[in-house]
């Protein structure tokens, strides 16, 4: 079968772009990294591809607000284009400053399918610092492509405006539509419940991750693309020893691969 | 106050060749265009690397300190990158000290001589002088040497990132370093007087050892809160506070990461970083910077902090034969005799650690003069200076990162074991600093720094590395700071699980009294666990060395240390580690 084919923006300040593209080959997508002057000027053209990803990093120097400029820049730029991308059944994902540019943008639409308008942001954190730290994910959303089958998945944050913050409306909305990626959680897995540092940034329901109603379009704060090798994960040398104990053989792939299958294997 | 030090380091990676040239090599050739890419040039930086390398003073200009503008830094890297992968220059230079006049005026040598027009170089806004131009340091620029045939494709690729380049001159090969201001000449220098016209400058050193003598030690029946004290030290107590708001993970190739253990929040003696993701390669990254040691011997403070940088990285899985140094002195007062003295024994021991562990240094840096001249409270003149401190920073290959450890105890009934011997050797620790500090009075250094056995440590280094490829360890830990008490807080911690250890059966020589034996900071050891079905693989590996079993590690959170009359370390090891954290958790 043919490979998907992903376009990995990068530009101004995106700095997760080469894993990121790393993370879809892996996958078993065709990925290329895009400046976004390129999609502009029409030297590539987003209709040529199937996934669209927003990669993590400082773009714009987080200056007005994390995401704010880039999101203006793509939105006064390409908006129409990637509207009819959205309508053509196609998929985009964000990861941490990407799902800041999704919601600044207004990608992460209610039930009316508006993708131009802002009804949700994610701020500055409650600890008001930028924090590395990993955090323990529950699924919520079955309707959202990205998240299936990853029940339960520990992946780091880093960031230091992650906290989810929208009126009671239209949170309601989204838990109501199943819009709700992943839920900060403890380490059984159970609600973190705003509790510090589970919840690392004090988001509102413990929200980690947000999908537009058709469950294509998916935004999350916590990195995927940080946990494609076993050894990614912060404890994996005591996880290898006791393995090794039982006779077992220490997997070789991070949970974190998992999300970007789900994107490939949707065309499949 | 006096004048901070921030100690700061990279690590760039580039392919060896690029476009079927090594891509280290780089060539400006006469006729190419000079190209200045990125920021504009400010009056933020003038003088700046000067500043850096004087005492603070009154007169200390503001002007000095660059603006950094991490955006444009980035903006321009990433265009770099793809102008590199085209093949688009034939040299390039930073603009750090110096600005203009170093990098076009390195570059100049390749080529045999530069021509600048200044009214080309873009301003941050109007007022400079010329001189203010061509020697600015402002931050987020480069200088490329362009041929003329590639200028309009490497000019577009630029400028469609929005990174603003400019022609500013030529390379030429007439041997004149030539800068004109609208046409008119306003320098023109000889090339080679330009490179090598300052006069070699002549300084008298001279080094006397400084009167130092061991303390007197009251013996103490227990140990556990000095062991609590000394791990809450602002040298040994957790940083996570600080760790955790550096992204350390980004591009994804974290492989040991700063903090470890159970609860992620012990810190690791290494990082290691698989900076290609498509390869099972790691790098390990870390550090000796012993300065308490240069207080009392600047050469051991070398040898030492050598010895750290090396050992903690194998400590990891890096392979003792490939390991690269970098060199940073950051000195005091370099126009006194004794200041120049410590500078010189410490260079020597350098050179002689460096060729006896076979690990080169391939980079560094130096500020001499790092000294405040002020007044204090009552209006008297005073002068602060830092301590002289070398600052080693280790990077070694880790074939196949699968093979890292880290040093958290990971099952009870494992065997600990010390490997290297403890000596009388508490000079310059962080247990006579405590004593000092908490006697409130003189500060105690001591007299027994430290020394280093290079062939030994490294054959020892050499064994450790073939028992962390043949995974025969389950953790190892390099021993540094606060010594083997710190060493086995820290195994337990991590791990959140007890250890009992027989204090008896340490290698040690001579026989040590039990404070001086738990806080020595001996170089060159390790504390490794074994699983008892790997003991006879690894004592038969370890053969010929100092090494002993001296524990077990337990399911009981207690940390256990035996001494010939009962315990005198008794802890809860979440005690211990509440110690380790509550000095800066904010």
């Amino acid at each position: 079968m043919v490979k998907p084919r992903v376009l990995v923006l990068t530009g101004y300040g995106i700095n997760c772009d080469e894993e990121s593209e790393f993370a879809f080959n892996q996958a078993g997508g065709l990925a290329e990294r895009v400046h976004i002057n390129d999609l502009i000027a029409g030297v590539k053209r987003l209709s040529d591809y199937q996934i669209l990803v927003f990669p993590g990093g400082f773009s714009f120097g987080d200056d007005v607000a994390s995401g704010k400029v880039l999101a203006l820049r793509a939105k006064a730029n390409l908006g129409e284009q990637i509207l009819r991308f959205i309508g053509d059944g196609k998929l985009i994902l964000g990861i941490c400053n990407g799902f800041q540019v999704m919601a600044k943008f207004g990608l992460l639409a209610d039930a009316d399918g508006d993708y131009r308008s802002q009804r949700l942001t994610v701020t500055n954190n409650d600890s008001n610092r930028y924090e590395d730290r990993w955090v323990y994910l529950r699924r919520v959303s079955d309707k959202c492509v990205w998240t299936k089958g990853a029940d339960r998945i520990y992946l780091p944050v880093a960031h230091g405006e992650g906290r989810f913050f929208a009126g009671e409306e239209v949170v309601a909305a989204i838990e109501r539509n199943d819009q709700v990626g992943f839920r900060y959680a403890d380490e059984d897995f159970e609600p973190a419940g705003g509790r510090y540092p589970l919840n690392p940034n004090g988001s509102l329901r413990d929200i980690a991750g947000i999908c537009d109603p058709s469950g294509r379009i998916y935004g999350m704060m916590p990195h995927p693309e940080r946990f494609l090798h076993f050894t990614n994960h912060p404890r994996w040398t005591r996880l290898k020893d006791h393995l090794r104990r039982e006779g077992k053989p220490m997997p070789e792939a991070g949970d974190g691969l998992r999300i970007f299958q789900n994107g490939v294997n949707y065309f499949r | 106050m006096g004048k901070p030090l921030v100690f700061v380091g990279t690590v760039g990676l580039m392919p060896r060749v690029v476009h079927g040239q090594p891509s280290h090599e780089k060539q400006a050739r006469p006729g190419d265009l000079i190209v200045m890419a990125g920021g504009r040039v400010g009056k933020d930086g003038i003088h700046g690397a000067t500043f850096s390398s004087e005492s603070l003073h009154q007169g200390s200009p503001a002007g000095a300190v660059q603006i950094g503008d991490p955006i444009t830094q980035k903006k321009m890297h990433d265009v770099q990158l793809e102008a590199r992968d085209l093949g688009l220059y034939r040299s390039v230079t930073d603009n750090g000290a110096g600005g203009l006049s170093c990098s076009v005026g390195e570059m100049a040598r390749e080529s045999g001589g530069c021509e600048v027009e200044l009214s080309q170089v873009p301003i941050k806004y109007a007022g400079l002088l010329p001189y203010e131009v061509w020697i600015s340091e402002s931050q987020e620029r480069m200088t490329y040497a362009v041929p003329p045939a590639n200028a309009p494709k490497f000019l577009d690729l630029i400028k469609s990132r929005d990174v603003e380049a400019t022609v500013i001159g030529r390379f030429t090969d007439d041997q004149r370093c030539r800068v004109t201001l609208h046409g008119k000449t306003i320098m023109d220098v000889d090339l080679t007087f330009l490179h090598d016209g300052l006069p070699q400058r002549r300084l008298h050193s001279d080094f006397q050892p400084p009167p130092s003598r061991e303390p007197a030690l009251r013996p103490r029946k227990n140990y556990t809160a000095v062991l609590n004290a000394v791990l809450g030290r602002l040298n040994l107590c957790s940083k996570e506070y600080v760790v955790r708001q550096y992204d350390h993970e980004v591009l994804a190739g974290s492989v040991i990461k700063p903090l470890i253990g159970v609860k992620n929040d012990v810190h690791s003696d290494a990082v290691v970083t698989r900076p290609l993701l498509s390869s099972l390669a790691g790098v390990a990254l870390s550090h000796g910077i012993l300065p308490w040691f240069g207080d009392l011997d600047p050469a051991a403070m070398a040898f030492c902090g050598i010895d750290t940088a090396i050992r903690n990285v194998v400590a990891v899985g890096a392979n003792p034969e490939r390991i690269a140094l970098l060199d940073n002195f950051c000195w005091c007062s370099s126009d006194e005799p004794f200041r120049l003295g410590q500078l010189k024994r410490t260079a020597e021991a350098c050179s002689r650690a460096v060729l006896g562990y076979g690990a080169p240094l391939i980079s560094g840096k130096d500020s001499m003069f790092n000294d405040f001249k002020g007044f204090d409270a009552s209006g008297r003149p005073i002068k602060i200076s830092v301590p002289p401190t070398l600052l080693i920073s280790s990077l070694g290959l880790v074939e196949d990162v699968r093979k890292c450890i880290t040093l958290d105890a990971k099952a009870p009934g494992d065997l600990v074991y010390a490997i290297g011997e403890t000596r009388d050797e508490c000079g310059g620790s962080e247990y006579y600093a405590w004593l000092g500090e908490s006697k409130g009075k003189e500060r105690v250094l001591g007299k027994n720094v430290p020394q280093v056995d290079i062939p030994a440590a490294l054959a020892r280094y050499r064994k450790v590395h073939r028992a962390i490829q043949e995974e025969i360890l389950v953790s190892c830990q390099s021993l540094g700071l606060g010594g083997l008490a710190v060493g086995f807080a820290k195994i337990a911690m991590a791990g959140e699980l007890g250890l009992t250890v027989d204090l008896d059966a340490v290698p040690a020589s001579p026989k040590l009294r039990l404070d001086k034996l738990l806080f020595s900071e001996s170089q060159s050891r390790f504390l490794v666990t074994v699983a008892p079905a790997q003991r006879k693989r690894f004592e038969a590996m370890m053969s010929g060395e100092p090494f002993a079993l001296i524990g077990r590690v337990t399911k009981e959170k207690v940390l256990i240390l035996e001494g010939p009359e009962g315990p005198v370390v008794e802890a809860k090891v979440l005690e211990l580690k509440a110690a380790y954290k509550k000095t800066l958790d904010w």
